[in-house]
């Protein structure tokens, strides 16, 4: 496995797990009170600078496992990340339109940040997932 | 459309006539990692066209020796 395939592995991993965490913790508050007194945006945060943490973690440690594979990455893992982050643009844009939508009605900001959290995640992990597929079955030729 | 490559080639047997030329080092050679040199072999990887000029001339041949496009 190159490097570059297993920087997408971490990536998705702690993407899932800090988002997994932050969802539990949240709907955990919420179930003890209401989502209006919900201390969301610190949880927020926390899983956000989490998840930047735990891949720059994560990453070195793999690196210092194995370090002839460290940083070597050509032109294929490129157009593989290039196609990746492609694929998954189009759900951050539903999600900033659907954020739009919800500031135009006036949604609470509760929801509106809530919902652009969970479009950053659902491209992040699409991304990956398309990264993946392109490392295991070929990049597609358009 | 997503569709498949349809460029095949003659890489591996081309290794093996170069003195069982390893895919390590012909990744070595080429700068890439032996990943990419497995996915161009297999054909889920079809590499620029400065990439194939590299491969080419590590076997001493033209690009059209190695890398084929059916009709």
């Amino acid at each position: 496995m190159s490097s570059g395939q297993k920087g997408v592995w971490i990536e998705l991993a702690v993407a899932i797990a800090t988002y997994v965490v932050y969802a539990i913790v949240v709907l955990g508050e919420v179930g003890r009170s209401s989502w209006a007194t919900v201390p969301y945006a610190p949880l927020m945060l926390w899983a956000i600078g989490a998840s930047v943490v735990a891949t720059v973690i994560v990453r070195t440690v793999v690196a210092a496992i194995a370090p002839k594979d460290a940083d070597k990455r050509d032109v294929r893992d490129k157009q593989i990340y290039r196609f990746g982050e492609y694929t998954g643009h189009w759900v951050l844009v539903a999600g900033a339109i659907a954020a739009l939508l919800l500031a135009v009605i006036k949604v609470d900001y509760f929801w509106i940040a809530n919902e652009i959290y969970l479009a950053f995640f659902v491209s992040s992990v699409l991304a990956a997932v398309a990264k993946l597929s392109a490392y295991g079955r070929g990049l597609p030729a358009w | 459309m997503v569709r498949a490559t349809r460029v095949t080639n003659s890489i591996r047997a081309m290794r093996a006539e170069h003195g069982d030329l390893t895919q390590a080092e012909l990744a070595e050679r080429l700068g890439v990692t032996r990943q990419t040199v497995i996915a161009i072999e297999q054909g889920k990887y079809s590499p620029t066209l400065e990439m194939a000029f590299q491969i080419a001339r590590v076997f001493g041949v033209s690009i059209d020796d190695v890398f084929n496009y059916p009709e």
